[in-house]
This record gives C-alpha cells, structure tokens and sequence, in this order.
C-alpha cells in the first residue's frame, strides 16, 4: 500500500524545499520589503543586505534606498542599517512581534547609481471616499473659480460720475418722492378736513360776547346768576370747539411728525447712496477678504487636497485592516481569494505588532527625534491607537524645527486621525503665494512659524493652520503693471511686513469648504484705502454734486410739499388752537369774575335785609357765602 | 499544446485500459478533487502531496483529476466562500473548534478561517468518498463493458489515423529508445 521506494525521495525533497525556504528566506522578504516600500512611494527601493537570523530573533538591513518621485539619480532618503529585533514564538503563530526597532545613519537626497523611477501602475478604482472627496474638492475648486480675479485687472479710476449715478438704483430719490406724496396727500385730506373748523374770528366772537355778558352787571344776585348762566353757555361752545381742535391738532402734529419721519428717512437713503456710489468706484467693489483667499488660497488648495487624498489613503488602508461586523465575535478582513474569519476573544493579539521604536539622528545640519507607538495589524483587537512623536531642528533647511504628533486610533466603530503640528522658522519665501498672471507676487525673505491642528474623526475633518510671518519683503518681479489695483496692491503690499492667517477646512456632510481669516486683510484694505481715497478724493466730490443733482429736485418737492403742509395746516391748527385756548380762558375767568360778584351782591342783600327787620342788633358779623 | 493533450488522453485510456487497480485510480480521482477545489498554495495541499506520493495514487489520475477540478474550482469559488461564511460563522456550534484549529503554533499557516478554504475543503472532504467510491465503480464498470468497445471505436481508429497520431507515436518510440540506452 505504502510506496516506500519514494518515501525517502519525498521526504529529502521536502527537507530540500524547507531548507531552501529558510536559506531563501532573507531573499523572499527582501523584495517583500522592497516592493512593499515602492508601492507606497512609487519610486524604486533598493536593500543592498538582509540579514534574518532566527536563532538571534534578529533582521538586520544594510543601506535601504528610497529613490527620490523627482529626480531620477538621487535618494529620497537612504538609511545605513535598520535592526529589528523579533519574538521567534509568536511567528510559529502567525505572529510578527517586534520588540525593537531602530535606525542609523539616516540621510536625505543622496546619489544614485542608477535611476529610482518606476513605470506607472494604472491607476485603480477610487473608493466611495475618494468620489465623496473628489466631489468636495470639485465644489471648493469651483469656488475658487468664482473668485473675481479678473476685477484687479479691470479695476479702473472712473470717469464720469454721472454714469456711475445712472446705473445705481437710488434709495433716497424714492424716498423724498414718496416723502413729497405723503405729504401732499395730507395737505389735501386737512384742507378738506378744515372746512369743518370754524374761523378764529368765531372763537373772538363768543369770547366777545362773554366779555359783553360780564359787562352791566343788574344788582340783585338772580339777575348776576342768569348772566352767569349765559356766559356759562357761550363757555361750553368754546370749550367744545377747543377739544375738537385739540383732537384735530394732535392728529396734524402726528402726521406731520410722519411726513417729517420720511423726510430724515430720505436724508439716510441719500447717505446710504452716496456710500454705495462710493463703494461702485472704491476698493469696497472688492472685498479684502475675498483678495486675501485669492493670494494664499489657491496654492493652498492644491496642497490640501494632496494631504486630504494622502489622508484618505491612510484611512482606507488602516480601516481595511479590520471590517467591522454586525457580529461582535468575529472581524472580516477580505482577501484576494474570499474573507479571513478573525474570532474575537480575550487575550488575542493581532498578528503584527511594534510596540515601540524609538531612534533619533544627531549631524551637524539635522537633528531628528522620533517616537513610533503601538504600530499593529488588528487595532481593534490590540486595543491601543497608534501614536508617532516627531521632532527635529534644521540648520539652513527651509524650516528651523518641527514637533509632529500623530494619532491613528481605529480601535473603535469611528476612526481618529489626529495631527498636531508646530513648525518654526519656516522660509517664508517657500510659501506659495500670488494669482497666477494677474498677480504673480512671491515672498522673498522672511520667517514664518505654523500650528497645524488636522482632527479627522468619522467623517468629520477640521484643519487649522495659523501661520505667523514676520519680516517678510515681497518680490514684485513678475507682477504686471496693468490696471489701476495691481500698482496699488504693490505699494501696499512692500509695506505689510507682519501678519498671520488662519487658514481652515472642514469636510462635514460630504461638503468641503475653506475660509481664510487674516489680519492681513484690514492691513491690506486700510492701505488699499488710503490710496485709493487720494485718488478719488476729487471724484468723490463730483460724485456727491451729481447725486445732489439727481435727488435733489425730488428732494426740493419733498421740502416744499412739507413747507406747504406746515403753512398751510399746522399754522392754522396751532393759531386755532391759540385762539380757541384764549378764548376759554377768558371766558372761564369772566365766569370766576361773575360768581365772585353774585357772592358779594347776595352778602350785600342779606345785610340789608338783617338791618331793616332787626334794628336794635348792632355790630352784626359780616356775612360771608360759600 | 496539442501533443500534451494527445499525450494526456493516450495515457488516460492506456491506464484505464491497463490492469492498474481500480482503486488506485480512484484514489487519484479524488485527491485530484480536493486539490483541485481548494486554492493551490496552501499548507494542507503539501500534507495531501505526501499523501498522493506515499501511498499508491494514481499520478497521471491524480493530475488530470486536479486540472478538472481546478477549472471547476474558479466556478466553485463564490459558493465556498458563502459556503465557508456559513461554517465559520453562522454555525455558531463549530465557533470553538474552528477557535482551536486556527489558533496556536503552526495552525495559523493552514489558514482554516479563509473562507473559501474551509468552505472547498470541507465540500471536497464531503464529496471525496462518493468520488473514490464511484470512481472505482466506474473503472470496474469501463473495463468490463466498454473496454473492448473502445479499442475497437471508429473514434479511437480514427484518432489513430490522424498525422499527428503518427508523430506522436514516432516521438514516444524515440524517447523510448533514449530510455534503454541511458
């Protein structure tokens, strides 16, 4: 049954393929390292020796080269020896555990003997993310686009202030018409309103009477009580015309106050327009804010999206590490050929891990430092979020120092990508800045120091920037000297030698927007301004007497209709009222003189009468009347 | 191309035709089949491979089982896989063997949590018995009705007859004649 002729052949052919396979070893991981590192990259990468010692748990690499994306002869970067110190018993586990890591003799830009450059791979379907940020980044482009950058060229000092007053639509030319309608409308409705209102002479008239009715007064108290009752009686006329010019004046006062209202409304609209013509011809057409996005936005932009799209591609590869499941107990990880079923259970480890590097670079030009945590395969299984450390300091490199911190924490149902970022002494002529052809400034000299906050959590991502220039002077070489602005913005700019930008995106509910707030802008628009008010000082002046011109007949028929108004109806309501007032007073006062007397006359009487029935009583107390 | 395939088909009929127990072809017949179905580079093939060398299978079987099954495999794939799903996770009963068999040292290799692997190597477990039992009811049943049939068929004359028949057969008596003299 058994072949035991080939049993030896097999087994020394086994032997002979196990061997091969651990001798081969160092090869077969080799390329897996170098192909693994070019596929990221896109560029070649050479081991010039790989050293796996299983029975030292040890890998060593002499000289790994990561050919540089630009220059074909040239390293990207080229490290002496790398040393990973492994755990040989997890590997029969399926497990990579890395104890140590480290790194010397790091070094950037070095020569190649042969060209780093890789043909292009195809480029492969983008994922759902990569349209949602596609999508964003399209929308955000297109606002940019919108941006008016061809109003710099156009820009002009005008000309003729009539033209500039004829294509505005005047706020205040329909408020003084609307102004001189009302108040038109209202003389006509009072004039019709006093037909009812008696003549002052009336109110004279029975203030005459009164007086005639004070006059001639009979002796006996009766005959001074009738004439107090008709004095009375004419009183109760006057006063009743009185509240009905009351009523009448307050109504006048209220409309008039109205007409007046509109008028001061008119005199704010004329203002307003005359700030709009201003604005139609000033730098106000051109709002700072929105220049400021086109000098630093559009370079910005572009970076962003190469960091959002890096981003994504970080995110797509480490979320794809683990697909969550509906079932807890279980991790799917897809592969070429079907899905790998991981069980969850309590102390499982994932299959790699490097629990901690640590290694730095001392030269003369550059000091590095940096701090690898918790890189592993599984995540969610391991527990722990990602963690890198960087630091280093520059000598005559574009940047002074940097401190990165980076977190990857896709242990839970919602990814974390957290960076925070502090850079120093950053050259400042590196920045890009300037509207390409239209205005084409760079920076020549200057720092500028950056903090760099990128919070990534689920599908929400906000990323600040706030960067402090200082000292910075401005190259204008390139920028044309066309238009009116361009020239300005030149002047103003060789002044502004301080500021800071916040630049900011937030990507939330699958829209991308980015904003740009900036000292630089009130720097921008107060010198902008000043020069502009010179030019236009003139201009403006102009402008005002053309507005004036415009407005001013509807205004004069506003005044004039209010004139006619105050004249017509409010003199003649107030001299009623005046005279209708004096008229009752005096009539109220002839009746006070008429009681007064009919007591004396009643006191008088009764005396009389005591004297004449009762002689014999002397020294009789004079009687006095309520 | 066309030589191998004459080359394969002679050799098939050849050992059909041959007094090689029924068994053995079997036996190849269905290692052929759980090769064949589950993916080529896995650890459990190698275990299968000293198998197939050790006992008495049926090489020439076994290979021409294992390129059939192949071909049928990139079909099978979709349904192992769900297949497979189903073993290691909705049949929650199975949960701690399948914990123990993919875990601790070496297992891991075997990847038994793939599930196209779990799902065509437990269908090919399945199948495997029926095949060989089959498979020898068939030899037998070839040998004892349609043997002779087939020597004398107008297709195997025929066959015989083309060109390339005939330069077959001059190139298997020159390897031949190679062989006595090495």
């Amino acid at each position: 049954m058994i072949r035991w002729k080939v049993f030896v052949p097999v087994f020394l052919i086994l032997a002979l393929i196990v061997w091969f396979a651990v001798y081969r070893l160092d090869f077969f991981v080799k390329g897996m390292i170098e192909d693994g590192i070019s596929s990221i990259t896109g560029t070649k990468t050479d081991i010039t020796r790989l050293r796996i010692s299983l029975f030292d748990s040890k890998l060593s690499v002499q000289k790994l080269e990561i050919a540089s994306a630009t220059e074909p002869f040239k390293n990207a970067a080229e490290f002496g020896g790398i040393i990973v110190d492994f755990q040989f018993l997890p590997l029969l586990e399926k497990r990579f555990v890395v104890d140590e890591f480290s790194i010397t003799g790091i070094a950037w830009g070095t020569p190649r003997t042969s060209s780093g450059i890789l043909p292009k791979k195809p480029v492969s379907e983008p994922s759902w993310f990569s349209g949602v940020v596609d999508e964003a980044m399209d929308s955000m482009k297109a606002e940019f686009k919108e941006l008016p950058v061809n109003k710099l060229l156009d820009f002009e000092v005008p000309d003729n202030p009539k033209e500039v007053v004829e294509r505005m639509d005047l706020q205040s030319l329909a408020a003084y018409k609307q102004a001189a309608f009302q108040a038109q409308d209202l003389r006509s409705r009072w004039t019709a309103r006093y037909k009812d209102v008696k003549d002052i002479s009336n109110y004279k008239k029975l203030a005459a009477d009164a007086r005639a009715l004070g006059q001639n007064l009979p002796q006996d108290p009766e005959g001074i009580l009738k004439r107090i009752e008709s004095v009375q009686s004419v009183l109760k006329q006057i006063d009743d015309e009185k509240k009905k010019i009351e009523t009448i004046s307050d109504d006048v006062s209220n409309d008039f106050a109205s007409v007046q209202k509109l008028t001061e409304s008119a005199q704010a609209a004329f203002e307003a327009d005359y700030q709009d013509a201003k604005g139609l011809v000033g730098f106000n057409a051109l709002d700072t804010s929105t220049l400021t996005k086109m000098i630093f936005g559009q370079q910005w932009v572009d970076r962003a999206e190469a960091v959002i799209r890096f981003q994504n591609s970080i995110r797509e590869k480490l979320a794809a590490l683990s697909v969550s499941s509906k079932d807890e107990s279980i991790q799917i990880q897809p592969r070429a050929k079907g899905r790998d079923i991981v069980f969850v259970r309590p102390q499982q480890k994932p299959s790699f891990v490097l629990a901690k590097s640590d290694f730095s670079v001392n030269a003369a030009a550059q000091n590095y430092e940096m701090k690898l945590r918790d890189i592993n395969s599984a995540p969610k299984i391991y527990g722990k979020p990602t963690t890198v450390d960087i630091r280093g300091e520059f000598k005559d490199s574009m940047i002074g120092s940097a401190k990165i911190a980076g977190l990857w924490d896709y242990t839970k149902e919602i990814p974390k990508d957290v960076y925070n970022a502090e850079v120093k002494k950053i050259r400042a002529s590196d920045w890009p800045v300037g509207i390409p052809k239209v205005f084409p400034v760079k920076i020549s000299s200057g720092t500028a120091n950056a903090k760099v906050d990128f919070d990534f959590v689920g599908p929400l991502l906000t990323w600040t920037n706030q960067v402090s220039f200082s000292n910075v002077t401005w190259n204008f070489s390139e920028v044309p000297k066309a238009g009116v602005l361009v020239p300005i913005l030149t002047s103003v700019f060789a002044d502004i030698k301080n500021f800071t930008m916040n630049f900011k995106i937030v990507y939330k509910e699958k829209k991308l927007s980015f904003d740009i707030v900036s000292d630089f802008d009130d720097a921008l628009k107060k010198g902008v301004s000043k020069y502009l008010d010179q030019k236009f000082q003139d201009f403006q002046a102009r402008l005002k007497r053309e507005l004036d011109q415009k407005v001013g007949q509807a205004k004069d028929q506003a005044m004039a209709e209010i004139g006619k108004f105050q004249l017509e109806i409010k003199s003649k309501t107030d001299a009623a009222l005046a005279g209708v007032t004096q008229s009752s007073k005096e009539g109220n006062q002839i009746v006070a003189q008429l009681q007064q007397k009919v007591k004396d006359a009643a006191a008088k009487k009764a005396s009389d009468e005591l004297k004449k029935n009762l002689p014999g009583l002397k020294n009789l107390p004079k009687l006095k009347f309520p | 191309m066309s030589l191998f395939i004459l080359r394969t088909f002679n050799s098939l009929i050849k050992l059909l035709n041959s007094e090689t127990a029924p068994s053995q072809i079997a036996a190849g017949v269905a290692f052929g089949l759980l090769v064949g179905l589950t993916p080529f580079l896995s650890l459990h093939n190698l275990l299968l491979f000293m198998i197939v060398c050790l006992f008495r299978v049926n090489f020439s079987m076994f290979f021409v089982s294992l390129g059939v099954f192949k071909l049928l495999a990139f079909i099978g794939d979709p349904l192992f896989d769900v297949f497979g799903y189903w073993l290691l996770v909705d049949l929650k009963a199975l949960r701690p063997f399948w914990i123990s068999i993919t875990s601790g040292a070496l297992w891991p290799f075997f990847r038994f949590n793939n599930t196209v692997l779990i799902g065509s190597l437990v269908i090919g477990l399945i199948l495997w018995i029926p095949v060989f039992g089959g498979s020898i009811w068939a030899v037998k049943t070839y040998r004892a009705r349609w043997r002779e049939q087939m020597r004398n068929s107008k297709f195997v004359k025929a066959m015989k007859a083309t060109p390339l028949y005939g330069f077959y057969e001059k190139y298997q008596s020159f390897r031949e004649k190679m062989d006595i003299l090495s």
